[in-house]
């Protein structure tokens, strides 16, 4: 998988909605995978993303990324098919554990939902300027631009965290099961591999602050060249994401 | 125009036990076009950090001495401008062609700084010709900015440097990642854009062959300090010095040392000695004088 997430140029009715609007998508997806306890929901909200991902014409890139997540997906599924308890038991293992069905309705459901949430932020991102997400943090939510710029940076590195932790966990698992370190020295075992990243990833965030910065930007009275403004397909976008969330909490 | 003076300026990275800028002393007029090289580590880029205010604005450590912009209205440290406000007055470029442009289109990256600094956006579609024009890509102007070569993309950045009309501009390696054409086109608007408009120059570059017939002044540095500066033709006689530091001396200058010990020229500080050629064309008339012994 790439080291990080871009920004991909093209003129597609996806691309050109204002960030605001992507980024309410993005936490649309989050808040309807969350409401969604089942698989078959996930698979249709997983492949409305790959349909807007085609109409944004980044699908070869998604399914790249997809393709890395699979795996973490896998480990998911197997780790909870492993230790979920509850439910009838399919397949009697050792030490009084089984393979249940609820078992692997929850892997499933889980894996499905990493996967939706990663997908929509990526969609997101490869379809949205930076400099344009920084833009509408700063001027329409009032977010410190030092701040806007972490946010994004953060994001790209989702795909990336995410495999690292589950190859990390992986790693551990198979060394003993040893949990005893508790969930605070799993987290730092992390840092080693994630650390360079970030900090790659924190230094190129900097030099693009430093490239704003040096040309004036955080002057108060900015003006604009183009107005960025969301136009009315983007308030229908939200309008719709809201009903969206209002019928599917209602209906799950 | 505001002039530049850099008073006994001292610089130390964090956590460093040697400083990166050592007592440095050096006023540059406005319109000068100044010219720095030395070694890797030689502390270029510090100096120029200091003069844009990335130090001390985004750099920590420890700062001693300061850099002073003088205008006919007064002087003012640029430690005590903000950097948003130093870009009226400064425009930089830096060394990744990447890193520095924040746009997906040329256009909406000249219009940047114009939008940031609160010009009206009736006068934008003109300064941003402008801009282009002085850079010599006007015809990129809708151009997607990751689809340009990189000579593109540096003079993407110094039209958008360009376009608040700064009378200094700062290019760290501005032609490091070029090949020879791109290096050969940005330095060609740089010196356009000195001649014609006046525009204050201070470039590092390893490539002092090319600079040396463009600029006013070449400066060397070493460990942190100034070694030697002056007028290239000046600078350019001290052939020990470059050798010292382990810079290369350009060829046309070679030519003329040689001939120098071969004796087939005066001692280059008695009276009648020739200036030192900084072009090839120059050293070849020098030679062709040699031969037709005038
Ligand atoms: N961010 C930093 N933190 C700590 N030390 C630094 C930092 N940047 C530079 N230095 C150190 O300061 C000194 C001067 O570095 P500087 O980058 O100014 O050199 P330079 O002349 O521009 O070199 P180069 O030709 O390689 O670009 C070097 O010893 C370098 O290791
Ligand atoms: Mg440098």
């Amino acid at each position: 998988m790439s080291l990080s997430i871009e920004y991909i140029p093209a003129t597609s009715p996806v691309h050109k909605l204002h960030a605001l609007t992507k980024l309410a998508g993005a936490l649309t997806v989050l808040t309807l995978s969350m409401l969604m306890g089942t698989p078959v929901p996930l698979v249709i909200l997983q492949l409305a993303l790959l349909g807007i991902a085609a109409v944004a014409n980044v699908h070869q890139e998604l399914l790249g990324a997809m393709k890395g997540l699979l795996k973490v997906a896998v480990v998911l599924i197997v780790l909870q098919v492993l230790f979920y308890s509850e439910g009838t038991a399919l397949v009697p293992l050792f030490a009084g554990l089984a393979i249940t069905d609820q078992g692997i309705l929850f892997g499933v459901t889980m894996a499905l939902r990493m996967l939706v949430i990663v997908s929509s932020f990526l969609l997101f991102l490869m379809t949205t300027p930076t400099r344009s997400t920084v833009l509408s943090l700063v001027e329409y939510l009032k977010v410190p631009y030092d701040y806007a710029f972490l946010f994004i940076t953060a994001l790209r590195f989702i795909p990336t965290f995410i495999e690292e932790v589950h190859l990390i966990r992986q790693a551990q698992e198979a060394r003993a099961h040893d949990f005893s370190g508790g969930a605070f020295s799993r987290v730092r075992s992390l840092f080693p591999l994630a650390l360079p990243l970030v900090s790659i990833s924190l230094k190129r965030a900097e030099r693009m602050a430093m490239a704003m910065e040096t040309r004036g930007f955080g002057l108060p009275g900015r003006t604009h060249y183009r107005l960025e403004a969301p136009e009315a397909g983007d308030f229908l976008m939200m309008l719709l994401m809201v009903l969206a969330v209002v019928i599917i909490s209602l209906f799950l | 125009m505001p002039k530049i003076t850099i008073d006994n300026l001292s610089f130390a990275y964090p956590d460093t036990s040697t400083e990166a800028l050592k007592e440095i002393q050096l006023t540059i007029e406005p319109g000068e076009f100044v010219a720095i090289t030395g070694a890797t580590g030689a502390g270029k880029s510090t100096l120029l950090r200091c003069i844009n205010g990335i130090i001390p604005h985004f750099q920590p450590g420890t700062l001693q001495g300061a850099v002073y912009l003088e205008t006919s209205a007064g002087r003012s440290a640029v430690g005590r401008v903000s950097t948003p406000h130093l870009a009226r007055y400064i425009g930089s470029v830096f060394d990744d062609p990447e890193g520095q442009i924040v746009s997906p289109i040329v256009e909406e990256e000249i219009a940047f700084a114009l939008e940031n600094t609160g010009v009206d956006p009736t006068q934008m579609d003109e300064r941003i010709q402008h801009a282009l024009d002085d850079c010599g890509i006007a015809h990129l102007r809708q151009h997607p900015t990751n689809r340009l070569s990189g000579g593109q993309k540096q003079r993407v950045a110094i039209a958008a440097a360009l376009a608040l009309a700064p009378s200094i501009l700062i290019l760290d390696e501005p032609t490091s990642e070029l090949d020879p054409d791109g290096t050969e086109a940005v330095l060609h608007v740089l010196s356009e854009l000195h001649r014609q408009r006046g525009i204050t120059v201070i470039i590092v570059e390893q490539k002092i062959n090319l600079l040396a017939p463009l600029c006013d002044r070449l400066v060397l540095m070493d460990q942190g300090r100034i070694v030697l500066e002056g007028p290239p033709r000046q600078v350019l006689r001290q052939a020990d010095v470059f050798t010292q530091l382990g810079i290369e001396l350009p060829v046309p200058a070679r030519l003329m040392h040689a001939l120098v010990k071969e004796g087939a020229l005066p001692p280059l500080d008695s009276p009648g000695a020739p200036p030192v050629p900084l072009t090839v064309d120059e050293a070849y008339t020098l030679s062709q004088a040699l031969l037709t012994g005038s």
